[in-house]
């Protein structure tokens, strides 16, 4: 420790010399660099990217996978873009995967915040039956599905009721549309609600208290502090959703069996009747689709 | 004291609407999700072979025949081993790239970088398996264990990181900047301060993780092997090919141990969920 | 903020479960990542003889692998200890495996439809037989062989079933009839069956398989119940009367009728029925030796025996006898010429890209 003289006249200050008292800077907060993202970059582009470099690449150039009558290059989009039903299926993948979306993301999030309790904990009771049967997976909620769609099963009355409540045709349910959409909205609830729990709970408890003592009523604190405090976990569940939506298989295929083709059956079918170009022009074209829904999406709701 | 009254009387008259609407919503949601498999539950003891069938009388045969199939345990082993492996590869690849996309340079937060990231999961999973197969035999991976790990990894991590994403955004830098001002090192910051905040994220994260890993069937069709084969594959199997509710037991069982399990893990270890 | 600091408290326990469970995670998958690679060493390459080991055979799962499993299995290990796995999935992916896996694939014996086994010959991915190494190759007909390279395991064939409630069918042609529209169960357009089917089908109504336009204008007027790729599709229809017939395999037909749980009848149409081959090729890539062993072991003629009961097919060794069991159900083999109508196969293999187009364009739209 050194002890500065006092100053005189014409004597310009000594420096400080700081005491060590252990303190260290973090410049910025951890991850601020964005390196992060440039690792999981490199991860996805080694472990996705070029294996579907090398698959698209066979396939336009009709490599291993073309078999007997192959054929290649830009055919598999011009078919997809060319015939009727192709093009429905393209139509009716937008069509499925966006009301799946809406449907699972609005009922996920007013089941995330029923959930919450009022200090902010979850009731995990209700969370874990919830969730927990995801567990064995679509093929079994399938089984269960294809039961209750048949004739004289509760799921196949309950539709055709509402159909005929909104004047619409009845008869089949199984390998519809609506089959189909259930199937999907029933694949995406748990995991919109299963990413909508952290941030249902960890709403401050404080900020809706006073704006209750204030004298909001449940609508404006929703309105003023859930929403805009829950907004970022909301899109982050919507775009899963619709990604979850837009690449569901299992569903179509089983419930829809080939009736109701969306664009993944449509890769599978091609897969399965040696058209490789078909494939991956159809694979090629929902991933661009995706891309453009979610930049749609980013566009409309103007996240920060 | 009138108005207080008046006040605190409506304000219960809400909270028991409050109530009686979140019952209603949380209700409604295990019907709808709970419907399918308790169908399914039905015919495991529905004393008949095929499904749905009218009721015939209860029976637990399919259980005891449940109990000896092989193929069935091992492919729920492979499944478990792989699901694990792939969360945590997962996990350790997300992680940072949340808190990079949560606190990095605001273009990371763009609806550019986010229809990226998300790019994969759109990806038809068919496409993914044999992409991977062709990488794998390109590369001289084996199929099985190995590959499967690595088909289902990159599967669910784009998954993983966007729903890390808003839970990076709520651990507020300046709790970090305290323990730095402290005299907490880097690494002890993250592993003290940051980690714990994650925490309710990354448990979130590695159940989707692991689920979606566990459930999955259209990556694995390519990346099984003869020998290892996980359990999607083997009920894809058996439900072609067979109509007996065996599969009907089995998810009877999962689901029975995994909501019980579930619960009693709650009440024992007093964990609370986030 | 206070009531989350105090929350890390008891969950420290917790990061303690999942820091093990990960651990254990990452020992069970490092164990067994290095135990992959040494069971993949046991495969032998090229024809060496391997004592012991592992041999991959690729087969449709379920019913089929298991009669295998069961009846052919423990001869050939009795035969060369060497052990089997069994590769399954529908014929179409397993194709596609194996064209994708190229020369460092791990099957040694591909049993699939001769469609599709072709393609994996045209891949240059089976090798011709060593028939002197065959057991029982003589005694198998002309059916039962494909080219130089394959041998069949059994067949198996696509008929007409119904129940009670439908008229009784016996032709291909009695599919059209009006009591049958919305109650019955066809082949999906991506059913391995279906060109061949299609070919039928125009054949009726005057076309051919040069010709397959009014094939696809009749089909077009079908009204489907269901479409199906596997017969699981519409066997539990039955129960609920939303099926009273199908286009579908005998064997699973058989099934149906011995579960007693189904009332329901197959029958050959007057056409002739669809026939449907088990192939059985050697993989060039593979153990060669042990492949060969293998399709021995199955064209025993006692395991042929076995496995015509366990799955109700014909036996493509003709010196073994049907059981009792199963006469009533499976065709003898000497009566499959008669009965069964063979397609070209390879010509079908290269229209089937094209006739899937044809087909979603005609059918797409009618049969939803």
């Amino acid at each position: 420790m050194t002890q500065t003289a006092p100053a005189g006249h014409g004597q310009s200050l000594p420096a400080h010399t700081p005491r060590s008292t252990g303190a260290r800077e973090i410049s910025r907060p951890i991850g601020s660099s964005g390196l992060g993202f440039a690792v999981f970059a490199v991860a996805l582009g080694f472990g996705l990217g070029l294996p579907l470099g090398i698959l698209f690449f066979e396939a336009f150039t009709g490599g291993r996978l073309a078999g007997s009558g192959s054929a290649g290059g830009l055919d598999g989009f011009r078919l997809l873009l060319q015939s009727d039903y192709y093009k429905g299926a393209i139509t009716r993948t937008l069509r499925l995967s966006l009301i799946a979306t809406a449907v699972s993301v609005l009922a996920g999030y007013a089941v995330a915040l029923s959930l919450r309790e009022r200090d902010g904990s979850i009731r995990s009771g209700p969370a874990i039956v919830l969730l927990l049967p995801i567990l064995c997976g679509p093929l079994v909620g399938v089984l269960g599905f294809i039961a209750s769609f048949s004739t004289g099963w509760p799921g196949h009355a309950l539709i055709n009721a509402g159909r005929e409540f909104l004047g619409l045709e009845t008869g089949r349910v199984l390998q519809t549309e609506i089959a189909v959409l259930i199937g999907m909205i029933h694949f995406n609830l748990p995991f919109v609600v299963l990413t909508l729990l952290p941030v249902v709970s960890n709403l401050p408890v404080r900020m809706l208290e006073v704006s209750t003592t204030l004298g909001s009523g449940p609508l404006g604190t929703f309105r003023r502090v859930v929403w805009p405090l829950t907004r970022r976990g909301v899109t982050a569940s919507a775009i899963m959703a619709l990604a979850l939506s837009l690449s569901n298989f299992t569903y179509p295929q089983f419930l829809g069996g080939g009736r109701v083709p969306v664009l993944t059956t449509v890769v599978g079918q091609a897969m399965v009747s040696f058209a490789p170009h078909l494939a991956a022009a159809a694979a090629l074209f929902l991933v661009g689709l995706g891309m453009i829904l979610i930049l749609l999406y980013g566009w409309i709701v103007r996240g920060d | 004291m009138a108005p207080g009254n008046k006040h605190r009387e409506s304000r219960d008259a809400r909270s028991v609407g409050a109530s009686l609407l979140r019952i209603a919503v949380v209700g409604s949601a295990v019907i709808f999700m709970l419907w399918p498999y308790v169908l399914v539950a039905y015919q495991a003891v529905n004393d008949s072979v095929s499904f749905p069938a009218p009721f015939r009388g209860v029976t637990g045969r399919w259980f005891v025949t449940l109990w000896e199939y092989n193929p069935f345990r091992d492919a729920l082993w492979t499944s478990l081993s792989v699901g694990i492996s792939a969360a945590g590869l997962s996990l350790a690849v997300s992680t940072p790239a949340a808190l990079a996309v949560a606190r990095g340079p605001r273009a990371l937060r763009s609806s550019a970088v986010a229809a990226i990231m998300s790019a994969p999961i759109i990806v038809p999973q068919i496409a993914i398996g044999l992409a991977i197969l062709l990488a794998a035999a390109t590369l001289g991976v084996p199929l099985g264990r190995t590959a499967l790990i690595w088909g289902h990894a990159v599967l669910i991590t784009p998954f993983v990181v966007r729903s890390m994403i808003p839970a990076a955004a709520q651990v507020p830098p300046a709790l970090e900047h305290v323990g730095s001002t402290l005299g907490a090192s880097r690494l002890v910051v993250l592993r003290s301060i940051t980690m714990p905040l994650l925490r309710p994220g990354l448990i979130a994260a590695s159940v989707v993780a692991f689920l979606l890993s566990f459930i999955n069937l259209p990556v694995s069709l390519f990346l099984v092997s003869g020998g290892e084969r996980t359990l999607p594959i083997e009920i894809f199997n058996y439900m072609t090919s067979r109509i007996d509710p065996l599969v009907a037991a089995l998810s009877t069982a999962l689901m029975v141990i995994s909501v019980v399990g579930g619960l009693l893990a709650l009440r024992v270890f007093r964990i609370r969920l986030f | 903020m206070a009531t989350r600091m105090q929350a890390t408290v008891p969950l420290t326990r917790r990061q303690l479960l999942r820091g093990m469970a990960f651990g254990a995670g990452g020992l069970i998958a490092g164990s067994f990542l290095t135990g992959c690679g040494e069971a993949e060493q046991a495969d032998g390459q090229g024809g060496a003889p391997t004592p012991g080991g592992t041999l991959t055979v690729s087969v449709w799962g379920g019913v089929v692998e298991d009669a295998l499993r069961d009846r052919a299995v423990p001869l050939f290990t009795e035969r060369t200890g060497a052990s089997v796995n069994f590769d399954t999935g529908p014929g179409g992916e397993r194709l596609n495996k194996l064209l994708t896996q190229d020369q460092s694939t791990e099957i040694d014996v591909f049993i699939n439809t001769v469609e599709f086994g072709l393609q994996a010959l045209d891949a240059d991915l089976i090798m011709p037989l060593n028939t002197g190494a065959v057991g029982n190759y003589n005694s198998v007909p002309d059916w039962g062989r494909a080219g130089d390279w394959g041998v069949a395991m059994g067949i198996n064939a696509l008929g007409l079933i119904f129940t009670p409630d439908s008229p009784p069918l016996s032709s291909w042609r009695d599919l059209w009839t009006p009591d049958l529209q919305e109650k019955v169960s066809l082949p999906a357009i991506t059913h391995s069956n279906m060109p061949h089917f299609l070919v039928v089908v125009a054949e009726l109504f005057g076309g051919s398989q040069d010709d397959i336009e009014p094939g696809l204008e009749a089909l077009a007027e079908l009204q489907p119940a269901t479409t199906h790729f596997f017969w699981t599709d519409w066997a539990p229809l039955v129960q609920t009367g939303e099926v009273i017939a199908a286009v579908d395999f005998d064997l699973y037909a058989n099934t149906m009728i011995r579960s007693d749980e189904f009332d329901v009848e197959y029958r050959i149409p007057e056409e002739k029925a669809l026939p449907s081959i088990q192939m059985m090729g050697v993989v060039e890539p593979g153990n060669q030796e042990l492949a060969h062993e293998f399709i021995s072991a199955v064209l025993d003629v006692e395991v042929q025996q076995g496995i015509s009961e366990d799955i109700y097919q014909t036996p493509s060794n003709a010196d073994a006898v049907i059981s009792d069991s199963v006469a009533d159900l499976v065709i003898p083999t000497d009566e499959v010429p008669d009965r069964y109508r063979f397609l070209d196969e390879e010509f079908l293999a290269e229209q089937r890209r094209e006739w899937t187009e044809l087909l979603n364009e005609s059918l797409g739209e009618a049969w939803q």
